[in-house]
């Protein structure tokens, strides 16, 4: 009997330590857990087990700022295919969606499946990418789609303020008009120059596989090196920070017929700026926001800033468009209140307390989001950060020096503020 | 005995260890609870982990643009502007900031329909702060006549968007076609002149009559019990009246939401700046539509619009290059499908008869193939959790459809339905020199 009650004993410890260890896991999968193949290929992944889904991203950090004058159209179009049809119509027969788009500093492959054919998902991939074989794929009518695109763009008015700002800035010594996309320089593309931009650019360092989903990370890893690792390795491309130049107009006044008022600024983050300090003061930022600017329908704030230039270090776009209950003048005098407000009032310990108890929150919500949690670890590589760090803003808000914030806004941030863009929605008004 | 004790708490063991492997069903992502609570409000619990975050949805039904009366249309729009605007003591600015506070987000005011209905998402651990602050826009609404003159300020503007953009304007003009004189076909947005008879007490009055507890639906999405759910619905409503259960709509009724289809088939719009390019919006009219027939459509849809739906393949086969988007709207009366494609103008007579030719043929024959691996994909999708918390009731709805009653049969029968050419309805917006059988969008 006694070894019966020792037997049991033991059985109960057993049970205890495996149930620690599930809670064990629940916690460890709040985190990415990183790791870089033989290739140079950098690893991160997120194991998250709520739903059957799984998302992988493929971040290359070669962008249209990286090219030639005139090279931005090939880039764009050979980079849509570097996923075959062929691989993307198969997968989309099993769930799986497949988008490629091609940005100022990198590109950017993301497919969502189930996790059955993820193994399946990066062999083919890993083939096409490594092949290269459908850079040069259809070319002809994947030309016409993105004129038309073009055109579509220019009726609606979407993008009429980002594109009359990129001819007042000058990136690493390139005016960016080259960055717009006409007819003619899409017409000039021709499958020698999407073949010449596959060999000339694609490099497997740097490069991130990022997963976040219902995987292991042993299982997975395994998966990644007897595909992506395979991907063959080929002289590296250094990952250099953007220059920028400010020697530009300090005001853009655009007027669509199509577009809405909006304001927006761009930023020129300087080199050696603190990128976890950055997120803490738009934080704080975006939250006073709430003082100067009324919505009548429900009350949140139409300002975001894009990480559209993040990459490379660049700069960052606020830009604020208003909602339907804001007028144009009211949305100005809320900026204009607001820099002076970050300029003479500092914050205050409640004031960090409350924005961190929000911030808090939102994290938990961006938890939730397998999407927002993958696009946290693609800024954080593409900036060289940790990506556990945006779990963690909360706590670092709660700890700021108002000193810092306050010398922060009249050294830093005010005086390269460079670009104030002003869009209307009627020509007359 | 006592090795087979032994043996017994072994697999005991064994069972424990491994029990979750077993119980990775569909179960695991996604569960849902219907039930009524205490005070008679129909609720619905979706479950699944949501890490501390609850999605709420109030619906009250029949409170939508819909019925709003003709000389107020626009009502049920300005007061979701306003009901959110002013809290108790607090000023604009302040209201502001306290939904921020609050870590309320997501906010949804949606009343453009049969229903009224607000969805946000909120913090589980300040769900008792955030639905006491929210009842008070219910039970105590405190907007002035000067914010809602505020409000009633920007809808021309709001009128003046939506006719510049294209989409609005061919989908606003596709409906009037499919359901010409019925309220599916008016723009919900109101006029200038019916949003300027709106008063103080309308907007009171609304609120009033509208929102009762037997006429509301309740959702919740997350980790949220049945008894959590049923406290959050009496701290938010408990309050406010029980008024009187919503009867069906009377055929007369359900006539006057829908309208006829109107006997012009073709309208064009010109509007200046269009370049040489054209849109094309294809309405069609889904009547009387039960819910494996909505499945199958969905089905259809997506095997033949989808990227490499037949649909585009065709279209390219064909040499015309147009962009295609394709999406069907379930109301409670009538169903539609929109099928919106831009093209470049040489293109448009080429892209008409391949559009007629190929309804006709999808209603004699469609691809067997590639739907049953569309049914396929959306039967996997029932069983599969959320990826964000947006959108959730729309998603679940989705989910819910019967796809794997879709069989061959239905996707037949309901193709023959769905491509029907007596219900299509089309739009053609570019810039014409020459206005026919339509008018100028300018």
């Amino acid at each position: 009997m006694k070894k019966m009650k020792k037997f049991l004993s033991v059985l109960f410890s057993l049970f205890f330590i495996t149930e620690i260890s599930f809670c064990n896991q629940e916690v460890s999968r709040k985190f990415v857990k990183e790791s870089v193949l033989s290739n140079g290929v950098k690893v991160f992944i997120r194991e998250d087990f709520r739903t059957p889904i799984a998302i992988v991203s493929f971040i290359i950090p070669i962008g249209l700022m990286d090219v030639p004058l005139g090279e931005n159209a090939t880039l764009i179009l050979a980079s849509g295919g570097l996923i075959s049809k062929k691989t993307q119509k198969k997968f989309e027969a099993e769930n799986c969606s497949c988008d490629i788009s091609a940005h100022r500093s990198y590109i950017k492959i993301t497919a969502t499946m189930d996790p059955d054919y993820i193994d399946e998902f990066l062999q083919s991939a890993c083939e096409d990418i490594g092949s290269g074989i459908g850079v040069a794929e259809d070319l002809a009518n994947t030309k016409k789609r993105m004129i038309l695109k073009k055109k579509l763009e220019k009726i609606h008015g979407a993008g009429v303020v980002f594109e009359s700002v990129f001819p007042n800035i000058k990136v690493r010594g390139k005016n960016t008009e080259n960055v717009l996309l006409t007819e003619e320089i899409i017409n000039s593309v021709t499958e020698d120059k999407c073949r010449k931009f596959y060999a000339d650019y694609l490099r497997t360092s740097p490069m991130a596989v990022i997963v976040v989903g219902a995987v292991g990370y042993k299982s997975l890893i395994k998966s990644l090196q007897n595909t992506v690792s395979r991907l063959p390795k080929r002289k590296e491309r250094p990952f250099s920070p953007c220059e920028f130049e400010t020697s530009c107009e300090k005001t853009v006044s655009v007027s669509s017929k199509f577009a809405r008022d909006s304001i927006g600024y761009v930023y020129k983050i300087p080199a050696g700026t603190n990128m976890n300090f950055l997120n803490v003061y738009f934080s704080i930022f975006f939250d006073r926001l709430a003082r100067f600017l009324q919505t009548n329908s429900y009350p949140i704030l139409a300002g975001y800033s894009t990480d559209d230039f993040q990459a490379g270090d660049l700069c960052r776009l606020l830009y604020l468009s208003p909602k339907r209950d804001v007028s144009f003048e009211e949305l100005k005098l809320g900026y204009e209140l607001l820099l002076r407000s970050m300029s003479r009032e500092k914050v205050t310990p409640e004031e960090l307390t409350k924005i961190s108890e929000r911030v808090s929150q939102e994290t938990k919500i961006d938890l939730v989001n397998l999407y927002s949690i993958l696009e946290d670890v693609r800024i954080a590589y593409l900036f060289g950060y940790d990506p556990n760090n945006s779990y963690s803003l909360a706590t670092e808000i709660k700890k700021a020096d108002p000193e810092l914030i306050s010398k922060f806004t009249n050294e830093s941030f005010i005086p390269n503020l460079i670009m104030k863009i002003v869009s209307k929605y009627r020509a007359d008004k | 005995m006592y090795k087979r004790l032994k043996i017994i708490a072994l697999i005991v063991v064994v069972l424990l260890i491994s029990a979750p492997l077993f119980l990775k069903s569909e179960k695991d992502f996604l569960e849902v609870i219907n039930f009524t609570d205490s005070i008679g409000v129909k609720t619905r619990v979706i479950k699944f982990d949501s890490n501390d975050v609850v999605y709420v949805k109030c619906k009250f039904k029949n409170a939508g643009g819909y019925f709003d009366s003709p000389e107020k249309l626009g009502l049920s729009a300005v007061v979701g502007s306003i009901l959110f605007s002013r809290m108790g003591e607090l000023s604009l600015q302040d209201t502001a900031r306290k939904f921020k506070e609050l870590c309320i987000t997501g906010m949804d005011v949606s009343s453009s329909g049969h229903d009224f209905e607000i969805a946000f998402l909120m913090p589980k651990s300040k769900s008792a702060d955030i639905l006491a602050f929210l009842s008070t826009a219910f039970t105590d609404p405190s907007f002035t006549k000067r914010d809602l003159e505020y409000v009633k300020k920007f809808y021309p503007e709001i009128l003046d968007v939506e006719t510049s953009s294209i989409t609005e304007l061919s989908r606003e003009k596709i409906d009037n076609m499919l359901y010409e004189n019925g309220m599916y076909g008016i723009n919900l947005t109101g006029s200038a002149q019916t949003i300027s008879g709106i008063s103080v007490e309308d907007v009171e009055d609304f609120i009033k009559t509208k929102f009762t507890r037997k006429n509301l639906k309740m959702t919740f999405g997350g980790s949220v019990s049945k008894a959590e759910a049923e406290s959050y619905t009496k701290i938010l409503f408990e309050k406010i009246p029980e008024g009187i259960e919503q009867i069906s709509l009377s055929t007369d009724q359900q006539k006057f939401l829908v309208g006829n289809l109107s006997t012009q088939t073709v309208a064009k719009i010109s509007k200046p700046h269009m370049e040489d390019v054209v849109g094309i919006s294809t309405g069609i009219r889904l009547e009387g539509f039960n819910k494996i027939e909505r499945a199958a459509t969905t089905i259809i849809i997506d095997a033949l619009f989808s990227e490499f739906g037949d649909f585009i393949r065709d279209m390219e086969r064909n040499n015309i290059i147009g962009l295609v988007s394709c999406r069907t709207i379930f109301e409670k009366y009538s169903d539609t499908l929109y099928l919106e494609v831009v093209l470049n103008k040489k293109d448009l007579e080429k892209y008409e008869k391949f559009l007629s030719e190929k309804l006709n043929e999808y209603r004699k024959k469609i691809n067997l193939r590639d739907c049953r691996i569309s049914r396929k994909n959306f039967e996997k999708l029932t069983r599969s959790g959320f990826t964000s918390m947006n959108g959730l009731d729309y998603k679940l709805k989705m989910r819910l459809l019967p796809y794997v009653k879709a069989d061959d049969d239905a996707l037949k029968y309901t193709a023959d339905k769905l491509f029907n050419a007596a219900n299509v309805r089309t739009v053609i917006i570019g810039d014409f020199a020459e206005v026919v059988g339509g008018e100028n969008g300018n």
